[in-house]
């Protein structure tokens, strides 16, 4: 188990709701290698963003073992970093404080991580931007902001919940070039959440499927195609028949009605 | 790739251009800013004076601007003194509604107890209309600066807790579980958080309670006092000295928008980042 980073065996979660109990999570068994990159898909109302909020210790679980880096988790994680949907920058802050708003909350040194900040900002490009403040950044730069946030204090894992779904194509094409760069760069291990199959298939090394009410893992996918893969590559054969195979999995769950489009 | 794309726009200049714009632009700029309000006050009072002119109102039911103001430089001691005095009443009606109510919308904003204790007891008092208990409250405390900083505090503190309590609310939930999955303590997500996202809303609240500390200073005066510029209305319209009044009051009005001018330049520099204040909103890249 130890050379997992992440390890969640047959986790259940049961809100306890005003008139009935609502089982959001059933027997979800979910694990991610050192340096692995593994995407969970699934229709809204999976649990999908439950599973993250109990990996980052923000709720508990009702049962089984949550297990990062070999430890149970209880309360805040060390060693994660979050990406959500919307960038959620400080708007008060400049981009580089922003970067060290990680540091700062966990109570680090934040003179000491300066210059990884700046490092990790000139990764995604946006050195000259670091005494800037949010509201002069584009929708995508705000992203990658939110991502050296989310990596600025060396996380073994970093977990990202539908980081570009609310970014334009062009901008979502870029970012998911960008992010496998990143990732390839730093070889964290990522867990991503979305909903978009191009995105989950174009970025992971094992693809896992969520169906939904309640929410509990469908099938799994491994993607064994080389890397650095390009945008071109989703129209390459072996792309869309395990696009295929993962919106046949999906619809057999219930979570999609069989629809006869390429892949969204 | 992003790096090449990026330096392909004019980035190199950018914080160094948003921080500080064309000098001689933005100086004529600011200039503009500042005389362009004067325009609407100058035809304020055009009309004014035409309207004295050309209906001949007698003066002691509107005299017109040049009496008024020459009335302003003839009996400055007298206005001036009073002037102090009202303004020290305001100042302090108003910080004490500060120094009350933002602590008391953090209270109500960490312990729901607290909320539910607190909220209805607040809410009764405004319903109170503090005219009516001016009367009472100079019995209990006399024609002193008291009575007038409790009204002028009573009148205040409301807006200033509500915007507080809302602006400190509004902080988005995934806001909170980003930093709570930091590690953030409440303490830490209060003041590195809430605070600064209310500060707009805060500083909305600071502009109504100014104008209204004004208010309730006044009504304090109006109900008992011995100096102070409503005191000198009271007397002066007593006296059917319409002049005065108009005098007085022209006083108070500048009082009152050089009070609100001082919160807003303090609400410009400290929430400069903020779309209500920034001049330079333009996004700089659509990628």
């Amino acid at each position: 188990m130890s050379d997992k980073v992440i390890a969640l065996q047959n986790v259940d979660l049961i809100y306890s709701g005003a008139n009935l109990p609502v089982k959001a999570l059933e027997n979800v068994s979910i694990h991610a290698k050192d340096g692995e990159f593994v995407s969970i898909v699934g229709p809204s109302g999976c649990g999908k963003s439950t599973l993250l909020k109990i990996i980052s210790g923000l709720i508990p679980h009702s049962k089984g073992t949550v297990l990062v880096n070999g430890a149970p988790v209880f309360g805040p994680q060390a060693s994660v970093g979050i990406v959500f949907q919307s960038p959620l920058l400080m708007p008060w802050r400049t981009i580089l404080d922003n970067v060290l708003v990680q540091i700062d909350m966990r109570g680090l040194p934040v003179e000491k991580y300066r210059d990884e900040a700046r490092s990790l900002l000139k990764m995604v490009g946006l050195s000259a931007f670091e005494k800037a403040y949010p509201y002069q950044l584009s929708g995508g730069m705000q992203q990658r902001v939110g991502i050296c946030r989310a990596l600025v204090h060396a996380p073994q894992l970093l977990i990202m919940d539908e980081p570009f779904g609310a970014l334009d194509a062009m901008t979502r094409e870029q970012m998911m070039i960008e992010l496998q760069r990143i990732w390839m760069e730093r070889k964290t291990t990522v867990l991503f959440i979305t909903h978009s199959l191009t995105e989950a298939i174009f970025l992971s090394d094992r693809v896992v499927v969520m169906g939904a009410r309640p929410g509990r893992v469908v099938g799994e996918f491994v993607v064994d195609m080389a890397r650095p893969r390009k945008i071109s590559d989703e129209r390459s054969p072996a792309f869309a028949m395990l696009a295929d195979s993962v919106r046949a999995c999906l619809e057999e769950s219930g979570a999609l009605p069989a629809i006869h489009s390429p892949v969204a | 790739m992003s790096n090449t794309k990026l330096s392909s726009e004019p980035v190199a200049g950018l914080p160094a251009n948003v921080v500080r714009r064309d000098s001689s632009k933005s100086a004529g700029r600011r200039l503009k800013a500042i005389l362009t309000p004067f325009i609407g006050l100058a035809a304020l009072l055009v009309v004014w004076a035409l309207i004295t002119a050309v209906f001949k109102i007698p003066e002691y039911l509107l005299p017109s601007p040049v009496i008024v103001a020459k009335r302003i430089v003839t009996d400055w001691p007298l206005l001036s003194r009073n002037f102090a005095y009202t303004l020290l009443e305001v100042v302090v009606g108003f910080c004490v509604s500060v120094l009350v109510g933002i602590p008391a919308a953090f209270l109500v904003v960490l312990s729901r107890p607290v909320e539910r204790i607190l909220m209805p007891i607040i809410v009764a008092s405004q319903a109170v209309p503090k005219v009516a208990i001016a009367p009472l409250l100079v019995i209990w405390l006399g024609f002193g600066l008291l009575p007038k900083v409790v009204i002028s505090f009573l009148i205040a503190f409301f807006p200033v807790l509500v915007s507080t309590s809302t602006g400190l609310r509004s902080v988005e939930t995934d806001m909170i579980d980003l930093v709570r999955s930091m590690g953030a303590s409440t303490t830490k997500i209060m003041f590195k958080v809430r605070l600064p996202t209310a500060l707009p809303q805060i500083f909305s609240g600071l502009k109504v309670a100014i104008s209204l500390s004004v208010v309730g200073a006044l009504v304090g005066e109006f109900v008992g006092a011995d100096r102070g510029l409503g005191y000198i209305m009271m007397t002066a319209s007593g006296s059917l000295d319409g002049t005065l009044v108009w005098a007085t009051l022209i006083v108070l009005i500048f009082l009152g928008v050089v009070l609100f001018q001082i919160v807003a330049m303090i609400e410009r520099f400290a929430i400069r980042w903020h779309v209500s204040v920034r001049q330079d909103a333009t996004n700089i890249t659509t990628s």
